[in-house]
């Protein structure tokens, strides 16, 4: 189902009899209205601080990054998993303990020449197993009981010099918990379908401002936003000709999704910070043998995904960074539905930007069964870390700026990021 | 404790109380303090003229007494609409030899009917409260419909656990959704055994659906795993509920305050019973469920004094809801809480297309409804379709947002057109030209401004609004324009602003 209107009604906004419209002082005064109300953001070349763009791609749902990055090396991992480990023989050999599940294959170019690197046995320092409890935690990075609401990304964006001169965007609906704040943030679904029919004219959103005059409620804001938003997204639909839509990306939700990240980063429009959410990871039940099923398909979108994007950003790489998170790792065991329980540890995929890449960072803390946490995968490395060294080494923030987004702790950086 | 059903329990209704004009002040949302208003906002899915009237002729408090006894409300336009989805009362037995009969063995046809059904009754439904109540549990003991394990059942999840209880016992509820073979395979239960348990059903239940985080150790969330060993379906064709003594964890269980010897796995089912009637009668879930209405209700913060009194009387009436809403109706916080609600999106759209006159003709025919529900799809919120456990989010922060604006914006203009209503596919509504009735003469277009408002939203626009209104049209406000003689496109043009205020974005 299409929002735009048929053919036959093209037109029609231009066609109601305003009178004054067509004087030129009416004109005049639309117009200056309008370049006023909704400002294109601005580019990043003018931000007070070069940064990258930071990605984040949160994996809804607890993904298995036993799965994901496999620990063949430990003789605990096949053992607890009779059925649903990833066979070693299929396994993508990564450093000589840890394979790459065989359908991600579409990022080991980027493995092989240094920009791709995990940390593995991360986690939060939430220990509730709560799909929502663990979300929230980790998206608003202070661990204090939901006292806080602000989220990490927020705090980030409200922490720089010159606040506002920047943007951050969320690709989905909503805005997620970590852009949650006074920064701001715009929630874009696909930037392909963001806009007003055209056949409305361009005085509809001057009226739909002027519907919101006076009044202060966030319902206010966010149509201002809305309306500064369409008009930059049709600033980076007009600069863009048509080959770099890439059509190099997957058909796929995730895909379609990268595809509209790379276009916004290569418009150069000032995203310093891009959201993205891909979910489905919940696999309790029928988790799929010798790397296929539900994991093997998940795990191939994601692959096949970030595969693409990194391919399509070329040497604008370098100035991107892509981070990954999930709200918790799984169960080491696997359950009496060939499944996953909700478990702990999990590993955080970096690419880009200063990754010290071709590298698992982390201390690996086994799986032997008296090293786990709760039965789960023992966190050796607090996510925060990785987080903020991307943030301090690559993102303009200072040390100081990282204790506002964190605040009450004290990272351990891994290394694995090589600052700008 | 005996079981109290009367829905004439709990405290008495009020009067109307008198407008509060609290909204006045600057920065506000120029919303109508009218209090019949604001009740319809709150406990149905939109105002419309026949039910402003209806109210208005049987009095608010009689009005809400047959609101909350669904049964007294004839809704034969609604019930005779319902019978083209074939689907919808089947059985999960029959379901599947009717779909196997069709050669749509795991088909999501009948969920899909549910869905549909579900926006229809929102729509047409003159029991209102009560489809605000399902789609309330619904949520709370969410199913993802459509979703691939569920395509058997999940119509019986919505008839014989949400519907059937929506407004009776709290404990019936629960027990009837912890058995409910839709929740049991959502929820991976069906497949848990002793040996080997799933913890994802007996997580939620504490954490979701009954006393919520920080009543329980984890050690409690895998003891109330253990206690659900054995609730699961038939392997046979009709995933009927099935006790499984062959998947039953035997042995001592306690999970907070309450335990249980478990000796027998025959046993098991009457343990697990015994959980759940714990779980339902615990002070945390009280006070949980109290405080999620109020949420829904009054405000996404609502005062602790009346979360309070709708948890005690949660208690005094043995878990029943009725007594929780009687409570809530007839206190100061919910008259006095105007505008402190936004509509969501599902909300926003049905109320959209309830003003607009939406209704089904065309007895069989279900396309323009299956279109109306890619129209919600595209605002983020298909009825139903939230995938976690945990139901959609029921406040401002959780959904506003650029994309939000931006989908109601161009859904104003959709649905105001309205091509998935012309009549032909199961679905109509009324021309938006009907809202000048009673204008008459050479009005102004202040005067049409206001009359389309008055009847789209139920009040007119404040002075800067209309004024953004006039502009736009090139027109002022006194004006008889000669040549504005509305034609039919600018009258629809019209009606998409004024469905575009911030106004009606209030709930």
């Amino acid at each position: 189902m299409s929002a735009d209107a048929p053919t036959t009604r093209t037109g029609c906004g231009g066609q109601l009899s305003r009178r004054s419209l067509l004087s030129a002082a009416g004109l005049a005064t639309v117009v200056s209205v309008g370049s006023s109300v909704f400002p294109i953001r601005a580019a990043l070349a003018t931000g007070p601080v070069p940064t990258d763009t930071l990605v984040v791609l949160f994996l809804r749902g607890g993904a298995d990054w036993l799965s994901l990055v496999s620990p063949q090396g430990d003789p605990h991992y096949a053992a607890a998993r009779p059925t649903i480990a990833v066979p070693a023989k299929n396994a993508i050999a990564l450093d000589g303990f840890f394979g790459l599940h065989p359908n991600m294959d579409a990022l080991k170019p980027f493995w092989d020449s240094g920009q791709l690197a995990f940390v593995h046995a991360a986690g939060s320092p939430d220990p509730s197993r709560s799909h929502f409890d663990a979300e929230y935690a980790i998206e608003t990075g202070a661990y204090d009981k939901g006292r806080t609401y602000t989220g990490w990304l927020d705090r980030y964006l409200s922490a720089l010099p010159g606040s506002g001169s920047f943007d951050a965007v969320a690709h989905s609906n909503a805005l997620p918990q970590s852009l949650s704040g006074p920064a701001g943030a715009l929630a874009i679904g696909g930037i392909g379908d963001f806009d007003l029919p055209d056949w409305l004219g361009k005085d509809y959103p001057v009226a739909l401002h002027g519907l919101y005059a006076g009044i202060s409620h966030p319902l206010a804001r966010q149509a201002n936003e809305t309306l500064s938003a369409i008009a930059t997204v049709r600033a980076v639909l007009s600069g863009n000709d048509s080959d770099s839509k890439s059509s190099a990306y997957p058909g796929t939700d995730l895909g379609r999704a990268f595809a509209d990240v790379g276009q916004l980063i290569k418009a150069n429009v000032g995203a310093r910070v891009i959201t993205l959410d891909y979910g489905g990871w919940d696999m309790h039940q029928d988790l799929g043998y010798g790397g296929g099923g539900q994991m093997g398909n998940s795990a191939g979108e994601l692959g096949d995904a970030i595969g693409a994007f990194a391919k399509d950003m070329g040497s604008l790489l370098g100035n991107v960074t892509l981070v990954t998170i999930t709200e918790f790792g799984r169960r080491v065991e696997e359950n009496g539905s060939h499944g996953l329980d909700h478990g702990h540890g999990q590993a955080m995929l970096l690419l880009g930007g200063g990754t010290r890449g071709q590298k698992v960072y982390g201390r690996w803390p086994s799986l032997a069964p008296g090293a786990l946490d709760q039965g789960d995968l023992a966190a050796t490395t607090d996510i925060r870390s990785v987080f903020a060294e991307v943030l301090h080494d690559r993102m303009g923030a200072s040390d100081a700026a990282v204790r506002q987004v964190f605040p009450h702790w004290n990272p351990v950086y891994t290394d694995a990021i090589a600052p700008r | 404790m005996e079981h109290v059903k009367s829905p004439a329990m709990g405290p008495p209704l009020p009067a109307l109380p008198p407008r509060t004009g609290r909204l006045h002040a600057p920065g506000h949302v120029p919303l109508s303090d009218d209090p019949i208003h604001h009740l319809l906002r709150r406990v149905t899915f939109g105002v419309t003229p026949q039910l402003l009237a209806e109210v208005k002729h049987q009095g608010v408090t009689t009005w809400l007494n047959h609101q909350l006894n669904p049964q007294s409300v004839r809704d034969s336009a609604c019930s005779h609409a319902l019978k083209r989805f074939d689907l919808l009362n089947r059985n999960s037995l029959q379901l599947y030899r009717v779909l196997k009969a069709r050669d749509k063995e795991y088909s999501w046809d009948a969920m899909e009917q549910v869905s549909q059904a579900t926006l229809m009754r929102a729509v047409m439904s003159k029991r209102q409260l009560f489809e605000v109540m399902v789609d309330f549990w619904n949520n709370h003991f969410n199913v993802t419909c459509p979703s691939d394990k569920v395509w058997q059942v999940r119509a019986m999840h919505d008839n014989v656990v949400i519907r059937r209880h929506a407004l009776g016992r709290f404990e019936d509820m629960l027990i009837a959704s912890t058995k409910s073979p839709a929740m049991l395979l959502y929820l991976d239960n069906a497949s848990s055994t002793g040996d080997n348990p799933n913890e994802n059903l007996g997580r939620e239940l504490l954490e979701l659906h009954t006393v919520g985080l920080g009543y329980y150790t984890e050690h409690d969330m895998h003891q109330s795993a253990l206690a659900l060993t054995g609730l699961s379906v038939q392997d046979d064709d009709s995933s009927f509920f099935d006790y499984k003594p062959g998947n039953r964890y035997v042995g001592k269980l306690k999970v907070m305050g309450w335990h249980s010897a478990n000796s027998s796995p025959t046993a098991g089912e009457a343990v697990a019973t015994s959980y759940l009637k714990y779980l339902a009668h615990h002070p945390a879930t009280a006070y949980r469920i109290a405080h999620k209405l109020a949420v829904r209700f009054v405000s996404d913060k609502p005062p602790t004094s009346l979360v309070n009194r709708m948890a005690g009387a949660y208690v005094q009436y043995d878990t029943a809801i009725v007594p929780m809403l009687k409570v809530l109706f007839s206190s100061h916080e919910f008259w006095t809480s105007l505008g402190q609600k936004v509509r969501r999106p599902y909300e926003w759209a049905v109320a959209t297309m309830r003003t607009l006159g939406y209704t089904a003709v065309n007895d069989g025919n279900t396309d323009d409804w299956a279109g109306l529900i890619y129209q919600c799809n595209d605002l983020g919120m298909a009825p139903l379709a939230w995938d976690p456990p945990n139901g959609y989010p029921d406040t401002q922060a959780a959904w506003e947002s650029t994309s939000t604006t931006l989908g109601q914006w161009r859904a104003a203009v959709a649905l105001v057109q309205g091509w998935s209503a012309d009549g032909k596919k199961g679905v109509r509504k009324l021309d938006v030209n009907l809202g000048f009735a009673g204008v008459s003469g050479n009005p102004t277009a202040g005067q049409l401004v206001d009359a389309l408002s008055l009847r789209l939203i139920g009040q007119k626009l404040a002075p800067p609004h209309r004024k953004a209104i006039f502009h736009y049209y090139g027109v002022a406000d006194h004006e008889h324009p000669e040549d504005w003689q509305l034609d039919h496109n600018q009258v629809e043009v019209l009606a998409f602003l004024i469905l575009s205020s911030p106004v009606w974005s209030l709930r």
